[in-house]
């Protein structure tokens, strides 16, 4: 069976800039890179390192692009697996890569402390959670949560089936619930003054 | 489509994780900045290499049309020429010097 047509809102700029249009391929860049930026940060925590992925996911978009084939994919969905595969490699290759398997479970961190935790510590305790889930739970996350990629899309990037996607945001998200328990009132708090602000 | 794509969870939960830990300004200046010089550096040479084998295609065109005109001409006029002696020949053959 063939496979359907992947319709690509970026398509008249891919072919552009596959001929070599140079504006084109800039207002590729400016499409796609925040997105690039946002997912790399979100799995290294390091802004040299995603700003590194970033631009050498896209060095690579440049290499294939001008033998892109039109209808087979996104080129949103290969520029969001290449950054996850970069960040992934990197943290492998800095030994910080934490395969499920390798993780502990989490720990329920007990009751709600009296004080209320100020914005700084806030953030590092969301960072701490977030850092503390094994790397394909955090992709799958942020990849679905944060960037609103459909489970289908999520897959396709980390080369894993639907149901191993829901498996591993159940997990994680199961794993960020325990962690967050105890600033899960000072999160909901911030986040209805945000949305007030 | 699975269960969780646009559960109003999804973005409720990306919310409250996105205003206590934001993602840091991208550096877009320095992005796009590298992005486009690679950018020229992969298609520079491709378009040298494309301009350069134009130039050679075209000469050969040229040359290679010029040289076949001109045979076709070349022999056009010594078909004409044989037509013009032949005809002299009958003239000088014929007994319209006589007749006249």
């Amino acid at each position: 069976m063939s496979n359907p047509i992947v319709f690509d809102p970026h398509a008249g700029l891919i072919a552009k800039a596959g001929r070599g249009d140079r504006a084109a391929a800039a207002a590729l860049v400016k499409a796609v890179s925040p997105k690039l930026w946002r997912i790399s940060w979100r799995l290294l925590r390091d802004a040299t390192e995603a700003e590194d992925v970033t631009q050498e996911a896209l060095i690579r978009l440049w290499k294939v692009l001008p033998n892109w084939q039109m209808g087979r994919a996104r080129v949103e969905t290969w520029l969001h697996q290449v950054t996850t595969n970069l960040c992934f490699d990197r943290l492998r290759k800095a030994g910080r890569f934490v395969d499920e398997d390798q993780a502990p479970e989490p720990l329920d961190p007990g009751p709600m402390p009296d004080t209320r935790l100020h914005q700084s510590a806030l953030r590092e305790s969301v960072d701490a959670a977030l850092a503390g889930l094994p790397d394909r739970q955090r992709a799958a996350i942020v990849l679905t949560h944060y960037e609103e990629l459909s489970a289908k899309e999520v897959g396709e990037i980390l080369g894993i089936s639907v149901d191993a996607v829901e498996s591993l945001l159940a997990r994680g998200r199961r794993a960020l619930r325990l962690a967050l328990a105890p600033e899960k009132a000072d999160l909901l708090k911030a986040s209805v003054e945000g949305h007030a602000a | 489509m699975s269960i969780i794509d646009h559960h109003p969870l999804n973005k409720a939960l990306a919310d409250v994780l996105n205003h206590a830990s934001p993602v840091p300004d991208m550096p877009a200046a320095r992005i796009e900045a590298a992005a486009m010089a690679a950018f020229g550096a992969q298609t520079a040479p491709r378009q040298t290499w494309v301009k350069t084998f134009g130039a050679l295609a075209a000469t050969l065109v040229l040359g290679v049309g010029g040289f076949i005109y001109y045979q076709s001409w070349l022999n056009e006029q010594k078909a004409l020429t044989a037509d013009a002696d032949a005809f002299a020949e009958q003239l000088l053959s014929s007994d319209l010097d006589s007749a006249l």
